[in-house]
C-alpha cells in the first residue's frame, strides 16, 4: 500500500494521495484524520488542514502512522518545496543524531574532522585548542544546534568561537554558513566574550552591547539595522532581561537582511524556569536563529526538569527530551528511576561536556594552618561556649527553637573567627532574621571583654592571613579570600588596602549594573 | 394534528394577555430577573414537545440521524415519536403520575415558550394528552407562557431549561448521557461559555469542560465504530458506557497535559491515539466494565499499575491488539454496507448497528481477552516484587499444570523453544547455588 504526500502552501493543506482511501480505512489513520479535520475529496485525495508551522509535526506523525499500519510513504511525485524540506530534514536528522553521538562518544578521526581542525587553526590564530575543545567545537559545528555543559574553565567561549569561525568561513551559499553571533548572557559576561574574541581571532571584535543602559531609541535602531554600521556588527551581546524586553526588535534583528545568526545562550540555566518570561522570549526567538547554542556548566541544578527548556531551545520543533515536566520532576525525586536511562540516551547526541578531569589541571594542594585563640579571644569564646552549649538541647524543644539555636551557634562561630562581630546584630550580616532568638550584649558576662577586643591587635588569625597574603602578593601571585561574614570582609579590605595594588570586595550585595530592571549579582 | 407556529403564537399571545378571575401567579427567574408570571390553562393542541428534552435527547438525535431529518422540522410523526419516547422512558413512573393526574389534576405548572414548545413539563403534557384520549374529556396544561418564541430567543430559553433540568431545581434523574449532550448544545450550538454553563448547572468550575471533552470522545467513538451520531449506541445493558469514557477522558487529559508520570518517552500524539482506539474497542466489546472495572488496567490505574505506564507491556499489548483486532475493524465494512447485505432484517439502523457490533465482538472477543490476559499477567509480575522463593514456587505450580501426556504440548513447536528457555534459566539458577559461598 503506497501512500503519497504533498503540500499545497496556498491552501495550507497536506495532500495525501495514492492508496489514501485504503489507508484511511485503518482505524489508526482514520482517527488521526478525524483529529485533524482531514477530509476525503472527490479527486481521491485526503486533505488535512496544515499551517506551515505544523508541517513538520504532521509529517512526523503521518510517517509514523503509515509505518505502523504497513503502508509505504511514497517519496516520488510532486511535492512542494516546504514538504520536501521537511522530508529531507527528517531523513537527515536520524543520521545526524547518530553521527553527533559518534563525534563526541567515539574517537573519530575522519577527513572531515581534519578539515575542521585546519580551518579553525587557520582562522583562530590566537588560540591553541586542546583535543577535547576541538572535538566539542566540531560537534557544535557539525550539529549547528547543541548544548555544551562543560565545567567552568573548560573554555566554552573559545569552543563557540572555533565552531563559529568554521561555519562563518563556509561559502555564503552553504546552508550551514553563519554571518554573525548573538550572545545572550549576564552583563558580567560581555567583557569576557569581547576579550576572548580578540584573543582567538587576533583582532578586536565589531561588537555592540545591547543592554538596559543603552537608550531605547538607540537599541531599537541598532536591532532594526537603522544605525549606520549596525549591519556590520559581528558580535551582538545582550542580557536575558533585554532580550525579553525588546523581543520584537530582536525578532526583526534575527529575520532581517538575509543575515544568518548563531544565537548563544550563555549561563543558559537562566531559562530553566519552565514558565519564566525570559525563557519564553528566548524560546520564541529560537526558530529564527540559523544556529543555536546552549552554554552552562550546571544544566540541571534543580533536577531533570531544568533540561526541558535547554533542549527545546536548540531544537524548537522537536521533543528531544521526550518527557513532560511532571515526569522529569518525578525522575528528580527518584520516583521514576526506570525512565532515567531512556532520557540519557535521548539527549546524549546533542550535548558535549568537558569534565574537570579532562582539563589536566595541576593537582591542587591544601594546607591547613591551625591558629590558636589568644587570651582575650579564648576568654570570650569559652564564656559563650559555657553559656550556649549546655542549653542547646533544651532550646531545640522550645518555640522557635531552631531559629534560637541557629542564632546561638552563629554567635559562637563569630566568637571563634572575630569577636568584634558580636557587637553587631546578626541581621547586619544579612544571613537570617534571628527575631528574638539572639541575645543582647549586656546579658553576657564577657560584655566588657568583647567591647574592648580589637581585631587589628588581638586577632591572631588576622595576622596570619595578612602575612600569607603579603607573601603571595610579593611573588606577584593573586589571592582570593573567602569569608562567611561581611564584617570580616570589611576588616580584610581595611587591613589589606595598601598591601596590594588592587583590593576589591565582592559579595552578594554587589550590583554589577542597574537599569531596565537588569541587575546582575556576583 | 400539530398546528403551525403562527397559529400557536397567536393563541398563546392572546392567552397571555387575558387575565382570569382568581388568576394564579408563579415566580420565575428569566432573562436575569425574578418576576411573577401568570399561570395559564393551555389547550394541548397548541403545544409541541421539546425535542431537546433531557429524557430523550440521545434518542432524538439518533432518530434525526437515522432519517436524515433537519433539527428544525416538526410534524405529526415527530410529535407522536416524542410522545411515545416520553412514555417509554419511564413507563412505571408514568403510570403512577397518570393516576395522580386523573385523581388530583395537574399539581405543578409547567413552562412553555410563546410558540408552544414545552420547556418544563413535557412528561406531564404527554400524560394529560393520554388522559384526554382515554377519558374523551378535554384536558388543559397549566403553564407559564414565556414572552419569547423558542426559536427567537433560544439561548435564554435554554438557560432556563438548564436550570430546570440540571440546576438546583432538577426534578428528575435524566439519563447519564443527557448532561453531555446538553452541555455540547449550550456551548457548541448556542455559544454559551463553559464557565457560565457551570453556573447554570450549579456545578464546580471545570465541570462543563470535562463534560464537553468527554462528549467529544463519545462522538469520536461513534465515528470509530462507524455509527456517527447514533447516540443510542452509547447505551448498553447496564445503562451506558459512560464510566469507561470518563476514565479514558481523564487518562488522555493527564497524558496530553503532561501530568501523568509515565516512565518512557511516548509519542504524545500517535501513542495517545492508539491508546484511545484500543480503549474504544474495549468499550465496544463491553465485557471489561464489570464491577471490578478491570479495563482500568489499560491506562487508568495509578502508581504505574497499568499497561501504558510499562513500555514493554504496552507495546506487546498494542501490537497484539493491532494484529488481531484492527484487521477485523478495517474489513468490517460500513453500516450502510451491512444494512444492504442484510435487507429488511432490521427495523432501525440502530438495530442493524447493534447486530453489526455483535458480529464484530464475536470475531475479536477471544483475541482481545487473550491479549488483555497476557498484559495483565505481565503487569502483575512487573509491579509485584516477590522474594525469589515465591517466584520459584509459582513457576513450579504453573509448570505442574501442564498435561505431559497430552498431545497438545508437543503439537506446537514454540512450546519446545519455551521449554528450552526455562531449562536454560533453571540451569543458571542451579549454577548460582553451586558458586555461592557455603553458609557458615
Amino acid at each position: 500500500m503506497d501512500v503519497s504526500l504533498g503540500y499545497d502552501p496556498s491552501e495550507e493543506m497536506l495532500l495525501i494521495g495514492g492508496a489514501a482511501e485504503n489507508a484511511a480505512r485503518h482505524p489508526l489513520f482514520a482517527a488521526y484524520l478525524r483529529q485533524h479535520a482531514g477530509r476525503h475529496d472527490p479527486d481521491g485525495l485526503v486533505r488535512v488542514p496544515t499551517p506551515p508551522e505544523a508541517l513538520t509535526a504532521r509529517y512526523q506523525a503521518v510517517e509514523k502512522i503509515l509505518q505502523r499500519i504497513g503502508a509505504r510513504l511514497q517519496t516520488t511525485g510532486h511535492v512542494s518545496d516546504a514538504l520536501e524540506n521537511v522530508r529531507l530534514e527528517e531523513g537527515r536528522f536520524a543520521a545526524f543524531s547518530k553521527k553527533a553521538y559518534d563525534i563526541w562518544h567515539t574517537d573519530i578521526e575522519t577527513e572531515e574532522f581534519r578539515e575542521f581542525i585546519d580551518a579553525v587553526e587557520r582562522v583562530c590564530g590566537g588560540r591553541r585548542f586542546y583535543a577535547k575543545q576541538l572535538l566539542s567545537a566540531f560537534h557544535l559545528a557539525f550539529a549547528q544546534n547543541a548544548c555544551n555543559f562543560s565545567v567552568p574553565g573548560a573554555g566554552k567561549t573559545s569552543i563557540v568561537y572555533a565552531a563559529y569561525a568554521y561555519l562563518h568561513q563556509l561559502p555564503d551559499d552553504d546552508p550551514k554558513h553563519v554571518d554573525r553571533l548573538l550572545v545572550v548572557g549576564p552583563l558580567s559576561s560581555f567583557k569576557a566574550w569581547e576579550d576572548e574574541f580578540e584573543a582567538v581571532f587576533e583582532m578586536p571584535p565589531r561588537s555592540r552591547r545591547i543592554s538596559g543602559r543603552m537608550p531605547l531609541r538607540e537599541r531599537v535602531d541598532h536591532l532594526r539595522g537603522i544605525t549606520p554600521g549596525s549591519r556590520e556588527i559581528e558580535l551582538t551581546l545582550t542580557s536575558y532581561q533585554t532580550l525579553s524586553n525588546s523581543e520584537d526588535d530582536f525578532r526583526i534583528f534575527l529575520q532581517r537582511g538575509g543575515k544568518r545568526t548563531m544565537m548563544v545562550l550563555d549561563e543558559a540555566h537562566n531559562i530553566k524556569g519552565a514558565d519564566g518570561v525570559q525563557a519564553a522570549s528566548a524560546l520564541r526567538l529560537a526558530p529564527l536563529a540559523a544556529s543555536r547554542v546552549i552554554l552552562t556548566g550546571t544544566p540541571a541544578p534543580n533536577g531533570y526538569e531544568d533540561l526541558s527548556n535547554l533542549f527545546k531551545f536548540i531544537y524548537p520543533s522537536r521533543n528531544l527530551v521526550g518527557f513532560p515536566l511532571s515526569t522529569l520532576r518525578a525522575m528528580s525525586e527518584n520516583s521514576l528511576p526506570a525512565a532515567i536511562p531512556e532520557l540519557k540516551v535521548r539527549i546524549q547526541p546533542f550535548f558535549t561536556r568537558i569534565r574537570k578531569a579532562d582539563l589536566n589541571l595541576p593537582p591542587s594542594s591544601e594546607r591547613r594552618i591551625e591558629v590558636d585563640l589568644e587570651n582575650a579571644q579564648q576568654q570570650i569564646y569559652s564564656s559563650l561556649e559555657r553559656r550556649i552549649v549546655p542549653q542547646l538541647e533544651v532550646e531545640l524543644q522550645e518555640q522557635p527553637g531552631a531559629v534560637r539555636v541557629r542564632a546561638r551557634l552563629m554567635r559562637l562561630r563569630q566568637a571563634c573567627v572575630n569577636p568584634e562581630l558580636l557587637l553587631k546584630p546578626l541581621e547586619a550580616e544579612g544571613i537570617f532574621e534571628a527575631e528574638d532568638g539572639d541575645f543582647t550584649l549586656s546579658e553576657l558576662d564577657v560584655a566588657d571583654a568583647i567591647r574592648s577586643f580589637r581585631a587589628t591587635t588581638d586577632l591572631a588569625r588576622l595576622r596570619v592571613c595578612k602575612d600569607l597574603a603579603g607573601q603571595i602578593v610579593h611573588t606577584e601571585g593573586k589571592v582570593l579570600i573567602w569569608s562567611y561574614f561581611l564584617g570580616n570582609l570589611e576588616l580584610l579590605r581595611r587591613e589589606l588596602t595598601g598591601a596590594a595594588e588592587f583590593v576589591e570586595v565582592l559579595t552578594g550585595a554587589t550590583p554589577v549594573a542597574g537599569s531596565d530592571g537588569e541587575e546582575d549579582w556576583e | 394534528m400539530v398546528l403551525s407556529a403562527d397559529v400557536r403564537v397567536k393563541y398563546l399571545s392572546a392567552l397571555r394577555e387575558k387575565t382570569e378571575a382568581n388568576q394564579v401567579f408563579q415566580k420565575l427567574h428569566y432573562r436575569g430577573s425574578t418576576a411573577s408570571h401568570k399561570v395559564c390553562s393551555i389547550d394541548l393542541d397548541y403545544l409541541i414537545y421539546n425535542r431537546h428534552n433531557g429524557r430523550l435527547e440521545a434518542e432524538m438525535l439518533t432518530w434525526e440521524q437515522e432519517r436524515h431529518i433537519s433539527p428544525d422540522d416538526y410534524d405529526d410523526a415527530l410529535h407522536e415519536v416524542i410522545d411515545d419516547l416520553l412514555w417509554r422512558s419511564a413507563t412505571p413512573r408514568n403510570k403512577q403520575t397518570l393516576d395522580d393526574l386523573r385523581e388530583k389534576g395537574q399539581q405543578r405548572p409547567g413552562i412553555v415558550s410563546l410558540d408552544g414548545v414545552i420547556i418544563d413539563g413535557n412528561r406531564r403534557a404527554m400524560l394529560l394528552r393520554r388522559l384526554e384520549k382515554a377519558t374523551q374529556v378535554k384536558q388543559y396544561f397549566d403553564a407559564i407562557i414565556l414572552p419569547d418564541a423558542y426559536a427567537d430567543n433560544q439561548s435564554e430559553i435554554v438557560r432556563l431549561e438548564t436550570q430546570y433540568q440540571m440546576g438546583e431545581d432538577a426534578k428528575v434523574d435524566y439519563g447519564p448521557l443527557q448532561k453531555y449532550l446538553h452541555v455540547r448544545r449550550l456551548n457548541v450550538d448556542l455559544n454559551i461559555p463553559l464557565e457560565q454553563i457551570d453556573k447554570l448547572m450549579n456545578e464546580k468550575s471545570g465541570n462543563a469542560k470535562r463534560l464537553i471533552g468527554t462528549m467529544a470522545l463519545m462522538d469520536d467513538y461513534l465515528e470509530h465504530i462507524g455509527c456517527p451520531k447514533l447516540y443510542t449506541m452509547l447505551k448498553d445493558a447496564d445503562g451506558t458506557k459512560e464510566g469507561m469514557f470518563v476514565d479514558l477522558y481523564s487518562d488522555l487529559n493527564r497524558l496530553s497535559g503532561g501530568s501523568a508520570k509515565v516512565p518512557w518517552a511516548f509519542d504524545p500524539e500517535v501513542d495517545t491515539i492508539q491508546l484511545r482506539l484500543i480503549q474504544f474497542d474495549y468499550i465496544r466489546l463491553g465485557e471489561f466494565a464489570d464491577a471490578k472495572k478491570v479495563y482500568r488496567e489499560i491506562s487508568h490505574q495509578s502508581l504505574g499499575k497499568n499497561f501504558f505506564s510499562n513500555k514493554d507491556i504496552w507495546e506487546k499489548f498494542r501490537d497484539g491488539h493491532e494484529q488481531s483486532v484492527d484487521p477485523v475493524t478495517t474489513t468490517m465494512g460500513s453500516l450502510d454496507d451491512f444494512v444492504s447485505e442484510n435487507p429488511d432484517q432490521f427495523e432501525t439502523r440502530v438495530d442493524a448497528a447493534r447486530a453489526r457490533d455483535k458480529k464484530w465482538a464475536e470475531a475479536v472477543r477471544a483475541p482481545m481477552k487473550q491479549t488483555f490476559g497476557q498484559a495483565h499477567y505481565k503487569l502483575g509480575l512487573a509491579t509485584e516484587k516477590l522474594k525469589p522463593s515465591e517466584y520459584l514456587k509459582r513457576a513450579l505450580d504453573l509448570l505442574q499444570e501442564i498435561d505431559l501426556d497430552g498431545s497438545t504440548l508437543t503439537a506446537a513447536s514454540e512450546n519446545l523453544e519455551l521449554a528450552m528457555e526455562i531449562n536454560r534459566l533453571s540451569y543458571a539458577i542451579k549454577k548460582k547455588f553451586e558458586r555461592a559461598p557455603v553458609p557458615a
